[in-house]
């Protein structure tokens, strides 16, 4: 008998045995990278700073290159332009505003500060559970706007929007959205790279991801209704 | 095809190598969500799984070289879902603990375990209503096919205590099982 249930139990742990999934084993990579290397001194960053800006001021005054974005925020390196804000996102459908206002009594926003959204993408779990994508420009720079309904973790969390809430640089967001019924989920985990806010309104989770100052997302989050 | 065995991957990977890591990640990551899932880390399993790959490679300088790896990262699982337990439970108080044990804590992911089989799920059920000490002992006894040695490490116990503590869990399992089967013909 003892024998019997010790090798019901191995069987029961071989039974469990899954490959890890691919994004958590990037995920552990991303946290391993190494960080930038530090000024070794405090003056240098400043210096550095200085040298480049008068730099850039003698070049735009010689060949009068337009250096600053409509945000006044500084310039935008063109390759960030082009880079979308969050990676690898799977299992989404693009879908019209009518789909998300039936299902999710939700409208993306499109009024100042928003512009129009560019694309709608969602990927429903049961009947009103589900995570929209929508897609932004903002002052040249790809905005990812995410909405996740009761039923859903986010790591990292929600927190109340402030610059001390803020993500900034590279770093990976990881969802879990439970059904109605507790039967399904949906997970997923993702790459970002920029300044991101993660809030809750309600029993919704928002988040807003793109390579902007501070001071524009948060005015772009404190927007969403 | 090249099987490199652990240590040649530990070795690479203390020398910076960070595919060499990767390769251990996948090798073990099963392996830590099931003692994860055994120490009643519930649904912060995977979070608690990938913490301990990145505070591991943080402490890889610190690894002995002829020391098996498995065991190393797992007492590190271990320690980090011991800990957080530890923090939750001064926080929540005597109350909290005990429900927390009962609704969540040992819940793997019904999405990554799939128990097809009504057997596999009756014993998971029977492994739920264990004390936790057993649970454990069970858990990397023969769910993670530990050594006694290994498991010893793992759990931070006398290799005595796991023998026994082994034995009483399997008896007390028994007993569980049978009582399950009692109540379904009564039923």
């Amino acid at each position: 008998m003892s024998a019997e249930l010790e090798r019901l139990l191995v069987e029961l742990g071989r039974s469990m045995d899954r490959p890890p999934p691919e994004m958590a084993v990037e995920n552990i990579m991303l946290a391993l990278r190494p960080r930038r290397r530090r000024w070794p001194c405090r003056g240098w960053p400043l210096a550095a700073a200085g040298v480049v800006l008068a730099a850039a001021v003698v070049l735009g005054s010689l060949y009068g290159t337009p250096s600053a974005d409509s945000t006044g925020g500084g310039t935008l390196p063109v390759s960030q332009a082009s880079a979308e804000p969050c990676a690898g996102w799977t299992g989404f459908v693009e879908v019209g505003h009518d789909v998300v206002a039936a299902r999710y009594g939700w409208e993306p926003p499109s009024l100042m500060p928003w512009p129009a959204p560019l694309r709608i993408r969602e990927s429903g779990i049961g009947p009103a559970r589900g995570v929209v994508l929508v897609d932004y420009e903002v002052a040249g720079v790809p905005v990812l706007l995410e909405r996740y309904t009761a039923g859903a973790e986010t790591t990292p969390a929600p927190a109340p929007l402030g610059p001390q809430s803020l993500l900034r640089r590279e770093f990976a967001a990881q969802y879990r959205i439970t059904a109605e019924d507790g039967g399904r989920a949906g997970t997923g985990l993702v790459k970002c790279r920029g300044t991101r806010a993660v809030w809750r309104i309600g029993d919704a989770v928002y988040a807003v991801t793109g390579d902007l100052p501070d001071w524009t997302v948060l005015e772009l989050a404190g927007a969403v209704r | 095809m090249c099987v490199t065995d652990d240590d040649q991957l530990v070795a690479r990977a203390k020398a910076g190598s960070g595919a060499a890591y990767e390769e251990l990640v996948r090798r073990h990551y099963a392996a830590a969500l099931r003692v994860a899932w055994v120490m009643g880390a519930g649904h912060e399993a995977e979070d608690a799984v990938q913490d301990a790959f990145v505070r591991a490679h943080a402490a890889l300088g610190r690894f002995r070289a002829d020391a098996p790896f498995r065991p190393w990262l797992l007492q590190i699982v271990a320690n980090l879902v011991r800990n957080s337990h530890r923090s939750a439970n001064r926080r929540s108080g005597l109350l909290g603990r005990v429900s927390a044990l009962r609704d969540t804590a040992f819940q793997p992911d019904p999405e990554v375990v799939a128990l097809d089989r009504e057997r596999d799920r009756a014993l998971w059920a029977a492994l739920a209503d264990l004390p936790e000490r057993y649970r454990q002992v069970l858990g990397c006894r023969y769910l993670l096919e530990l050594s006694e040695a290994e498991t010893a490490r793992v759990l931070g116990l006398a290799r005595g205590s796991v023998k026994s503590r082994t034995s009483r869990a399997l008896a007390r399992l028994r007993g569980v099982l049978a009582a399950q089967v009692a109540e379904d013909h009564v039923c």
